[in-house]
C-alpha cells in the first residue's frame, strides 16, 4: 500500500461527508423570525448546557479532591515513615 | 540492587491512605441522575419554546383557552422556594446536632406538600375551565411540563419523608440527607425556570 493511500482515503471521506445545505427539517426554515430564533437558541442551549454541566461537576469534584488530599491527590500516612 | 533490598526499599515507602471522599457515592450518583433530569426538562422547555414561537403575533394562550393563574402560582412558587431554604437550614442544624434537624425537616416537607396540593387544586380549577391535555397544544404542554415536575416533587417528598423517619429513629446519615436534599434542591430550582417559560 502506498504512503499516499491513507491520505487519498481521508480526502475521499472528507468529500463524502462534506456538509451541504439541506432542509431536513421543514419548520427549521419557518417564515417567522421568532421561530428561527427559537430553533437557533434552543439548539445552542441544548448543545452547550450538558457540556457545561459535566465540566462544572468535574471541576467541582477536582476542587473538593484537592482541598481534601493536597495538590497531587495523594495522602501519606505520617506514622509509616 | 538486589531483590531483597528493593523489597525493603519498597516497604519503607510511605503508605498511601484514603481519607474522606471528595464526594460521597450517593451524592455523586444523585448529581448524575439530576443531569439527566435537567436535560429532560430542557428538552420539554425547548419544544415548548419552539411551539410558542410559531404562534408569534397570535394569541397565547390560544383563543378559547383559559389563562393560567400566574399570581396564585407565584405565591405557590414562594412556598417551594421557602421549602428549599428551610432544607438548607435543616442541613446546617443536622451538622451541629441531628436531633435539631427534626423540626426544620418537617417544615420543609410541609411546605413542599403545600406546593403539591396547591398545584392539584389549580389543576382541578383549570380542568373545570376546559383546559385539558387534549384541548390544545397549550394544554398538552402545560400538563406535560407541570405534571412531570409535580411527579418529581411527589417522589422527592416521599424521599424526604423517608429521611425524616430515619432521623426520628436516629439512623439518618449525613450522606443520606445530602443525597435526598440534592434531589429536592433540583425540584426547587428547576421550578422558577418552568414558571417563567410556561406561566409568564
Amino acid at each position: 500500500m502506498s504512503k499516499l493511500t491513507p491520505i487519498f482515503a481521508l480526502a475521499l471521506l472528507l468529500l463524502a461527508i462534506w456538509p451541504d445545505v439541506a432542509q431536513a427539517c421543514a419548520v427549521c426554515f419557518d417564515a417567522t423570525d421568532e421561530n428561527r430564533q427559537a430553533f437557533l437558541g434552543t439548539t445552542i442551549f441544548l448543545s452547550l448546557f450538558p457540556l457545561g454541566m459535566v465540566a462544572g461537576a468535574g471541576l467541582w469534584v477536582r476542587k473538593r479532591s484537592q482541598e481534601l488530599n493536597g495538590e497531587d491527590g495523594t495522602v501519606f500516612r505520617e506514622d509509616a515513615e | 540492587m538486589s531483590a531483597q533490598s528493593a523489597t525493603a526499599e519498597f516497604d519503607r515507602r510511605p503508605e498511601p491512605v484514603r481519607r474522606e471522599k471528595a464526594v460521597s457515592n450517593g451524592v455523586l450518583g444523585m448529581i448524575m441522575f439530576i443531569f439527566t433530569e435537567v436535560m429532560f426538562f430542557s428538552g420539554l422547555i425547548s419544544a415548548h419554546t419552539i411551539v410558542r414561537s410559531q404562534s408569534a403575533g397570535q394569541m397565547w394562550p390560544p383563543f378559547g383557552q383559559p389563562r393560567l393563574p400566574v399570581e396564585e402560582t407565584a405565591v405557590n412558587t414562594a412556598a417551594l422556594m421557602a421549602s428549599g431554604l428551610v432544607l438548607v437550614l435543616t442541613w446546617l442544624a443536622f451538622r451541629r446536632d441531628p436531633q435539631r434537624a427534626r423540626i426544620p425537616l418537617l417544615l420543609a416537607i410541609g411546605l413542599g406538600a403545600f406546593f403539591v396540593l396547591f398545584q392539584g387544586a389549580e389543576w382541578v380549577a383549570l380542568l373545570g375551565e376546559g383546559l385539558t391535555i387534549r384541548s390544545s397544544t397549550y394544554g398538552a404542554f402545560f400538563y406535560l411540563i407541570v405534571g412531570a415536575h409535580g411527579l418529581h416533587a411527589v417522589g422527592a417528598l416521599l424521599a424526604l419523608g423517608w429521611t425524616w423517619t430515619r432521623l426520628d429513629r436516629g439512623r439518618l446519615t449525613a450522606e443520606q440527607l445530602a443525597t435526598v436534599s440534592a434531589f429536592w434542591y433540583f425540584v426547587v430550582l428547576v421550578w422558577p425556570v418552568l414558571y417563567w417559560r410556561v406561566y409568564l
